[in-house]
């Protein structure tokens, strides 16, 4: 589904890597090894060379950015957030861009908001952890082919941390989805038990 | 009619500044004789130039005295943006041409001007506008490179969840397109309360009626807040697409 020949990142490391649909990997290396670079150069947020780039057989070139960016979601570790804005506005927010039209995205994943205590007034109010949560629920709505997740449990605590794989996990189940996924605990590498992919 | 007595007798006062600066240590001496210097060699020149293109008013002389003007408020606007991106100065240009040229046209249209190109109104006119506007372009685009780059973050953040360049943007523009339009807005609030507009004082220091000088007035000030829309709107809108690649990719560091 997702085709990638040299891609030749910024920083100068060279990537190749295939996934069919729902297939997953984890990024493994050292901070400034370039896991957040590989995914954003992914999402075309930092410029990147490439021999080959597909989706579904179709070169990324073709493609405008927003509709590639929808389908290659980049989830960032922290998320700038700007204050006065509600957790149902927060999605709302997303919701409303024109590329969400469409096949406008629901609340799915609204049960879990309100079970995690996030539905708040001003999610200035949330924790650096909750918030990642949030954006994470949030991008889970939005459908994408494939999630790009950066270190998307590092500021939560063990139980919770748990709990994200396993949705992660279900969601991934019922989507045919894939995702890509970095981080730095071995253990939590084992649990998820995707293709490790190890930028040296 | 004041001459170069008059002119003399103007300048003492400006010795007189530039004396009490320099016996008082606020080193203000220097900056005062030379912009006194600018102004007199410039406006004379002005009115030398100006005296021989009313006598020659050929087109070719007129589009090309508008042409020199227009690219010196390019090069003007140039001055005060703090981050200067490649093709800066062509964008400005085409913002000022495309959101000047008409209204100078229109309001030499407005003031009953004969042939509509009739030089005497078509480059005073042309002036104001033009020095209007380059300053709300630089106010704009200075202000959008700074905010794009104080917002990288978010701006990222929303492009990655698969908004387009303008959707991500359009809070920015419209900030630094208000910054544009904010000194504008300031002199058609406070004209005619707080300030006698320069261009009314002089038609009426030059021995014009007031109310004609007052009706030509408005015509000019809603010429220049039109002018300075157009040419902010159009310059900041080049500007943010010149901060993305034709692939999309935002390239604000």
């Amino acid at each position: 589904m997702l085709r990638l020949k040299d891609l030749h990142l910024l920083n100068g490391r060279v990537i190749s890597l295939d996934l069919s649909a729902g297939e997953s990997v984890v990024l493994q290396g050292a901070n400034g090894s370039g896991k957040s670079l590989f995914m954003k150069s992914l999402a075309k947020l930092v410029p990147a060379s490439y021999q080959e780039f597909t989706l579904d057989g179709v070169p990324v070139d073709g493609l405008r950015p927003e509709v590639l960016r929808s389908q290659l979601l980049y989830v960032p570790a922290a998320i700038p957030v700007p204050s006065g804005l509600s957790a149902k506005d927060f999605f709302q927010v997303a919701f409303d861009l024109k590329i969400y039209q469409h096949h406008r995205p629901s609340f799915a994943h609204w049960n879990h908001v309100e079970r995690w205590g996030l539905d708040v007034q001003d999610i200035c109010l949330l924790s650096t952890g909750e918030r990642q949560l949030l954006n994470l629920l949030r991008a889970l709505s939005l459908s994408p082919k494939v999630l790009l997740l950066d270190e998307p449990t590092a500021n939560l605590d063990g139980p919770r941390t748990l709990e994200v794989e396993a949705l992660l996990q279900e969601w991934q189940r019922g989507t045919k989805a894939s995702v890509v996924v970095s981080s730095h605990s071995t253990p939590q590498i084992e649990r998820l038990g995707f293709r490790v992919l190890t930028l040296a | 009619m004041p001459g170069p007595l008059e002119i003399i007798g103007a300048l003492v006062l400006i010795a007189l500044s530039a004396l009490l600066s320099w016996m008082k240590g606020q080193q203000l001496e220097k900056p005062l004789v030379i912009g006194a210097l600018r102004t007199l060699v410039q406006l004379l020149l002005l009115g030398h130039v100006l005296t021989w293109v009313f006598a020659n008013r050929t087109l070719l002389v007129i589009l090309l005295v508008s042409a020199i003007m227009t690219v010196n408020a390019g090069l003007q606007s140039l001055e005060r943006i703090k981050v200067r991106h490649a093709g800066l100065l062509l964008d400005n240009l085409v913002a000022i041409v495309l959101a000047i040229w008409p209204l100078a046209l229109l309001g030499s249209a407005l003031l009953h001007a004969r042939p509509l190109w009739q030089v005497d109104m078509l480059l005073p006119l042309l002036g104001m506008l033009l020095g209007n506007t380059l300053s709300g372009i630089s106010l704009g685009v200075d202000h959008l490179n700074s905010e794009l780059k104080e917002r990288r973050e978010e701006v990222l953040s929303t492009l990655a969840l698969g908004a387009t360049a303008a959707e991500a943007t359009k809070g920015i523009r419209n900030r630094s397109l208000k910054i544009a339009l904010t000194p504008m807005l300031n002199s058609l609030a406070s004209s005619g309360i707080v300030s006698i507009p320069g261009m009314m004082t002089g038609q009426i220091l030059a021995g014009g009626a007031p109310g004609a000088a007052a009706v030509t007035q408005i015509i000019v000030m809603l010429l220049i807040a039109a002018g300075t829309y157009a040419g902010s709107h159009l310059a900041v809108t080049l500007a943010r697409r010149k901060k993305f690649t034709a692939e999309g990719i935002p390239c604000f560091a």
